[in-house]
């Protein structure tokens, strides 16, 4: 967004990207076998509230992993408004659980055996609480009827919260 | 230039007919290349004959252009499963895989330039399989490659299009596709062999072993686990920016470090 028209501030921040590339060019994902017990898959997400001063939208970040090994990770800026944080960890969880079913039913398939759950970590008591418990009230009854699929995968056992 | 002609011609791409009454044909040129090895050096020269594909018109001229790839995160689950297992991961790439798709439309297109027949200047050519550049041969090839596999035995992954599973157990055998490089890993190695032939039974294809690159990823095998690096990309990256001996830094991003539309600094000189 900040294409057009760009200052010295963002040529600064993009040659401190390029000096970062530069002190990890050896770094990878490493891939480590468990023999004992089977991966599990495990998604985590987080949020920043308001971290866009000029729209106050927020961002998500969610990260997969199957045991310890990483898969997948995003970054994102948050495509409407959220009014608190627990909101905007709400939302992320939304995206997490989006990215979490596809992930168990391809990782299903790839096993041959029936597509199991993945357990997201949300950072926030009261956006774990509204995924689990589809009560409405006043702070929550705004919320875009999109971001309460994460109620319905928790209802149906394909994603657990914690 | 006459190996390309050679392979379409055995390939039965074309066949010479009258020009159709209503359609204009689509006009061939040659592409040439200088293709280089790792340390730079011209290693070869190519040339390949592609259509103008860019006169084609949707509905018109083809129907369905799409064709599935595997996403990066399937390819990165594909790996994780395969350390997780044990398994070893095999890449192989088809030769020229889009002059193997059928096409089911009529495409007609000029003779080649420098290859026209003397006594049929007028004729053109009826395409019976796709040519690189026209709209549709991504997609002919997609269709090619899939109905290959399933007559393999594979089932295709229905959440992942461009994923392919054969056999249970310590005979299961996965394939992740990318336009014309399959990625191969298995329980048993008597697998991935015998399903290599297969395919080299089917298509003109190259052997590259144990994966090593793949869609600019570095992968390393051990025994202990699978390893992904870009180091390379990142090194050129830096040697285009020009900043190859920079103070490295471990954190990307100023920390608390806020950037707004309505920041005062000074505008980038662009010409700079």
């Amino acid at each position: 967004m900040f294409m057009e028209e760009p200052t010295t501030e963002h040529l600064a921040a993009v040659k401190r990207i390029l000096r970062y590339v530069a002190g990890t060019l050896d770094y990878g994902c490493r891939y480590t076998r468990k023999k004992m017990k089977e991966a599990v898959l495990s998604g985590y997400s987080d949020s920043d509230l308001a971290g866009d001063l000029d729209t106050r939208k927020s961002s998500t970040g969610v990260i997969f992993f199957l045991g310890d090994n990483v898969i997948t990770w995003q970054s994102q800026k948050q495509k409407v408004v959220a009014l608190s944080s627990c909101e905007a960890e709400y939302i992320a969880g939304t995206t997490a659980a989006c990215q979490g079913v596809w992930l168990a039913r391809l990782l299903g398939e790839v096993k041959g055996k029936q597509e199991g759950a993945s357990t997201i970590y949300i950072d926030n008591q009261w956006a774990i609480a509204l995924s689990k418990n589809p009560v409405f009230h006043d702070r929550s009854k705004h919320i875009d009827v999109r971001f309460h699929f994460i109620q319905e995968c928790v209802e149906e056992g394909r994603v657990h919260v914690a | 230039m006459l190996d390309e002609m050679m392979a379409i011609e055995a390939n039965g791409t074309w066949e010479l007919v009258d020009p159709p009454r209503r359609s204009r044909p689509i006009g061939l040129k040659w592409v040439f290349k200088a293709k280089k090895d790792a340390a730079g050096l011209i290693s070869k020269y190519k040339a390949r004959l592609v259509a103008k594909g860019y006169v084609q018109r949707a509905d018109v001229d083809f129907n369905q252009v799409f064709a599935p790839v595997s996403h990066l995160e399937s390819v990165r689950l594909l790996l994780v499963h395969a350390a997780n297992e044990g398994w070893s991961v095999h890449h192989m790439d088809v030769k020229s895989a889009f002059l193997n798709g059928e096409l089911q439309e009529e495409v007609f297109v000029e003779q080649p330039p420098g290859f026209v027949l003397r006594g049929h200047e007028r004729k053109v050519l009826r395409l019976m399989k796709a040519l690189y550049g026209l709209r549709q041969a991504p997609c002919a090839w997609y269709a090619k490659l899939d109905s290959s596999l399933l007559g393999l035995g594979f089932k295709r992954s229905s959440s992942e299009h461009a994923v392919y599973l054969r056999g249970e157990g310590a005979h299961r055998l996965v394939v992740g596709v990318y336009i014309d490089d399959l990625v191969i890993t298995g329980g048993n190695i008597n697998d991935i062999d015998s399903f290599k032939l297969q395919m080299k039974g089917t298509f003109q294809m190259s052997d590259l072993g144990l994966q090593h690159y793949y869609l600019g990823l570095e992968v390393s095998q051990t025994p202990q686990g699978i390893t992904l690096r870009q180091s390379a990309y990142a090194a050129k990256i830096l040697q285009n920016t020009g900043l190859t001996g920079c103070n490295p830094t471990l954190i990307p991003m100023e920390p608390r470090l806020k950037l707004s539309k309505k920041s005062a600094a000074p505008a980038v000189d662009q010409t700079a």
